[in-house]
């Protein structure tokens, strides 16, 4: 059964409403495309889970990209000059860093996607999309979890951590693509079956600590902390990812930022699928399933600014492909964007943008 | 030897209390027992999560307000939190009498969740962890810690179980079932067996939610508008709300159409087909079983609900359901106002595991095992403001337990909270408990206007309510008390000025002295009418000075509900005899003869503390309750 008797067909639909999801929903409803974003949870659209850095420092290759993709029409760059997601202190030793505030700059993407003109957002899980036939002319079904069904010409997956996911809790294993998150194991599959090779990653997120315990940052000599949410007042251990049981962690922090150190949130690893790389062209569309375009980590991006342009790139080539719509010029004054997608889709190098690479990147 | 495993176990965290849960329950536990001064860890799935709002966008309303109003009385949090966050604030039943007058708030979810954040991590003694809980430890039928299921321990004195919908929760929609404590959240597996292997019987319950609608595609020109109050008027006393912009909400309702795509696709609905195990809530149906149990009905009021002020969801209230997505689709636009909105979220069933509340004692403490407490949903509630209202006293009773004090019990002539744990404990449910003011036989003593009177000093008294605050409060009772006594010895006489002002509010002039309060019992005839003809000299005696608005409504009330009041306290101290006349926590009712078989039985499940408990269990009749006080009075 279709969705909406009353409903337009759309030109494009996005699984996944993480911030390449959204910035891809965004870039196609700039493009006149009448757009669906899919998310699994309507609570967590555009929520960037992983740390509140954007940008390490003015050398980082994070800026030039971060500049280009506001050139491209991202909306992110303007998301973070708000008050509330910028964050305000930031500590002595990260200054000329980008922090942000996660909860709101989750929330500030979700207002942007729910008002965009011709962008609607609908919390469903996909589990399939198949090719199908519509007036003649192949389109993408996208097959949801609770029997919804949508059809559109492009579909763009954005799934970032959630395609094929689970994450450790003390040594099992179980489904997720976070921590207290169901994740899209079906549609892996899926993909698995139309022969796009996809490889299992790992991503491993960091620990927080209760700013309380902590008495005083500024004197820790082997670790670093970041202020991590303006809410819970906890700080993210930046450079330690500790290894084993909750525990195991706990007294690793404690041995650097003293006994009285509380974590709030012990790291764990979430593994996930994502596109292996040369398998897009330059507009990040599938070249063996046509039609079928990737961004965001699934694409193989690394951080959020990464997620963001290939959004952003996925977004308008698929709304371009689907409407008939003139091309954007994406890349000719945009060296950085130009390089990224030259790097997922096979060719060169890929720009070194971490300083710690999770593994996978 | 613990029934949770015999081998050594390394606790590397002790605090006093553990709170298992950060729902409303859980918030409320958490807060009152740190703020009582215990060290306590609120152990949650998921931090983000923390006092999330997974249905209405509201907090309030009949009943409700009264119990919100209760929390906040006590030093509970919600009420003031709700104040926080506010996009509507709207006092109800402003034309009937004041006991059934509630106050009911729509929300800015992500600001409640957001500030509620802020304030569990400001109290010193409260830490946040984020974690599963797979069991508990017990050890000779005392808890002492939670097993997490990463397979560390946290060692406690006292566990408060919080754990809203999560015990073994499945998703229902339509045909389709899978595990999930909420949509997207998958749910808590392996404590209920730890509950079960502890000797705790266990239910299912099941809850719904309707779906949310792009605000973008809503026909508001088919809808009436819903405001709220010119003059909001908060939860606590103490919240500023003036000024505060209100955002309105929208009604329609549904029609035969709706109707018709209901019964056409009725088949299809888990409840009708049966595939939802478990009850659910008589008193907030879902649309499926208002069109079946109300099929006289031509109509059904839908009230469309903003889920914020920087989001488009809307939250469709009257629109519960669990059909097929695509059935939901069809249902919505046949409802005028919604022919052509689109679906952001489906609405969705959860069931769920929830304790049989008669294993509970009324502190909210399972008799099956010391030192724990259960609030909220598992006791087989629903509603954010009841659930907060049973984590309050349950992390209040926690810490008295770890001290080896009383818990605090509320009478049912005391507090609606009171009313809702004897009703949990003593009579049991047999489908989601929603509070309502007609469970309150006492209503007109538990009213909104007065639940600080009545509560602060016990809040204070605990250590939740300051100072200044208690000061206020006594002011102002202080204020009503002097205003009352200056009512009932002030006289009129039958002068042209007080006559006027009785015939221009349509009530008939007096030929006699009267004391202003007799003629404040007349209909029609407000205390400020009063007070302005006493400021005016028309009087023996003059009050002197400005009345508070508030001050003047209280005394109001006080004054025209005299009687029904008088009658109210008459019918209490008549009962108080049964409610004070305690049973031995260990009687054998086996012995006793002369009882029927099934009040035997659930006597011995309840294991009532007083008759008057002991006559409110249902099963349970006067003439049990004569042969049990006649054996207790022989004995005694």
């Amino acid at each position: 059964m279709s969705s909406t008797p009353h409903s337009i067909p759309y030109d494009v639909i996005v699984i996944g409403g993480g911030p390449a999801g959204v910035e891809a929903a965004l870039a196609a409803g700039r493009q006149g495309a009448h757009t669906l974003c899919l998310a699994i949870n309507l609570d967590n659209v555009g929520f960037p889970p992983a740390t509140p850095i954007l940008i390490e420092n003015a050398d980082d290759a994070r800026a030039g990209l971060f500049e280009d993709l506001e050139i491209i029409g991202g909306v992110l760059p303007a998301l973070v000059r708000r008050q509330e997601v910028a964050t305000e202190s930031v500590p002595p030793g990260f200054r000329g860093r980008l922090l942000v505030d996660r909860r709101h700059l989750g929330l500030a993407y979700k207002e942007a996607a729910e008002s965009a003109e011709g962008v609607m957002l609908r919390q469903a899980l996909a589990t399939a999309v198949e090719s199908v036939a519509v007036a003649g002319k192949t389109a993408w079904q996208v097959n949801c979890s609770l029997g919804e069904r949508f059809e559109a010409p492009c579909v763009i997956v954005a799934t970032g951590t959630f395609l094929g996911g689970s994450v450790n809790d003390a040594g099992d294993r179980i489904p997720g693509g976070r921590r207290g998150e169901i994740p899209a194991n079906s549609l892996a599959l899926c993909l698995q079956n139309l022969d796009l090779q996809l490889v299992e990653v790992k991503a491993t997120s960091n620990p927080r600590v209760d700013s309380r315990s902590i008495p005083s940052v500024s004197e820790l000599e082997e670790i670093s902390l970041l202020p991590d949410g303006s809410q819970l007042h906890e700080l993210l251990v930046y450079d330690l990812k500790p290894a084993g049981s909750r525990l195991e962690q706990l007294s690793e922090i404690r041995k650097a930022a003293g006994a009285g150190a509380w974590m709030t949130r012990a790291s764990y690893t979430v593994r996930h699928l994502v596109l292996e790389g040369g398998q897009v062209n330059d507009d990040l569309e599938s070249l063996l399933r046509p039609g079928l375009f990737f961004a965001g980590r699934a694409a193989g991006s690394c951080n959020y600014t990464e997620a963001a342009v290939l959004g952003v790139v996925a977004g308008n080539r698929a709304a371009e492909r689907a409407t008939g719509a003139t091309p954007l010029n994406l890349t000719s004054n945009t060296k950085n964007v130009e390089k990224l997608c030259d790097a997922i889709a096979g060719r060169g190098q890929r720009p070194v943008t971490v300083r710690r690479p999770d593994t996978g990147c | 030897m613990t029934k949770s495993g015999s081998q050594f176990k390394r606790v590397e965290s002790h605090f006093d209390v553990v709170v298992v849960g950060g729902g409303h329950a859980g918030c409320e536990a958490a807060l009152a027992a740190a703020r009582m001064g215990c060290s306590t860890l609120l152990l949650t799935l998921n931090l983000e999560k923390i006092a999330l709002m997974p249905c209405n966008p509201a907090v309030g309303g009949v009943g409700k307000g009264q119990l919100t109003r209760e929390i906040d009385a006590l030093g509970g949090e919600q009420g003031r939190n709700t104040d926080s966050a506010f996009l509507q604030m709207k006092m109800l039943n402003t034309g009937k009498g004041p006991a059934v007058r509630a106050l009911r708030a729509q929300t800015d979810k992500k600001v409640y969740e957001d500030n509620m954040k802020r304030v569990l991590v400001s109290e010193p003694k409260l830490k946040v962890l984020e974690g599963v809980a797979a069991g508990l430890s017990v050890s000779r039928e005392t808890v002492n810690g939670v097993r997490l299921t990463d397979g560390s321990w946290i060692g406690s004195k006292a566990v408060v179980l919080a754990c809203g919908t999560f015990l073994r929760g499945n998703v229902v929609v339509g045909d389709l079932r899978f595990p999930a404590g909420r949509m997207g959240e998958p749910p808590a597996t392996q404590l209920s067996e730890s509950l079960a292997e502890n000797g705790l019987e266990l239910a299912r319950f099941q809850s719904a939610t309707p779906p949310r609608v792009d605000a973008r595609s809503i026909d508001p020109e088919r809808m009436q508008v819903d405001p709220g109050d010119s003059q909001p008027e908060p939860f606590s006393p103490f919240s500023r709300v003036d000024g505060r912009e209100q955002i309105p909400c929208y009604l329609t309702y549904t029609t035969e159409r709706t109707h018709d795509v209901v019964r056409k696709y009725l088949h299809l609905s888990p409840i009708k087909s049966g595939s939802v195990s478990g009850k659910g809530p008589r008193y907030c149906p879902s649309i499926d079983r208002k069109v079946i149990n109300f099929p006289d009905r031509s109509r059904h009021p839908v009230f469309v609900e903003p889920e914020g002020l920087h989001t488009r969801e809307l939250y469709l209230q009257g629109l519960t359901t669990s059909m097929p997505v695509w059935v939901q689709e069809k249902v919505i636009q046949a409802v005028p106002g919604l022919q052509t909105a689109r679906l952001m979220r489906p609405g969705y069933a959860v069931e769920y595991d929830y304790i049989v509340p008669s294993q509970l004692r009324l502190s909210l403490e399972t008799r099956a095992i010391r030192g724990l407490f259960l609030a909220g949903q598992i006791n087989g509630t629903s509603g954010y403001e009841e659930a907060a209202a049973q984590g309050l006293i349950a992390g209040i009773n926690a810490v008295r337990r770890l001290r080896e004090e009383e818990p605090l019990v509320l009478g049912r002539d005391q507090a609606y909270i009171g009313v809702l744990i004897d009703d949990l404990v003593t009579k049991g449910v047999d489908e989601p408990y929603r509070m309502f003011t007609s469970r309150a036989e006492y209503r007109l003593l538990l009213r909104h206007d007065n639940a600080h009177e009545r509560l602060a000093p016990i809040g204070h008294g605990l250590g939740l309510v300051s100072d200044s605050s208690m000061e206020a409060i006594q002011r102002e009772k202080s204020a009503v008390d002097s205003l009352l006594e200056s009512l009932r010895t002030t006289v009129f006489q039958p002068s042209e000025e007080a006559n006027k002002m009785l015939s221009s509010s349509g009530s008939s002039p007096i030929s006699e002295p009267q004391y202003a309060a007799q003629l404040l019992k007349r209909p029609g005839i407000s205390v400020l009418d009063l007070l302005s003809l006493m400021a005016n000299g028309g009087a023996h005696k003059s009050s002197g000075g400005a009345t508070d608005g508030v001050v003047a409504r209280r005394a109001e009330i006080e004054v025209k509900y005299e009687g029904y009041i008088a009658r109210q306290l008459a019918d209490i101290s008549r009962k108080a005899a049964l409610e004070h006349t305690t049973i031995p926590q260990d009687f054998d009712y086996d012995r006793l003869q002369g009882i029927t078989i099934e009040a035997r039985e659930k006597l011995s499940r309840v294991r009532p503390v007083s008759l008057g408990q002991a006559s409110r269990i249902a099963g349970v009749s006067p003439a049990d309750i004569s042969v049990l006080s006649v054996y207790l009075h022989s004995r005694s």
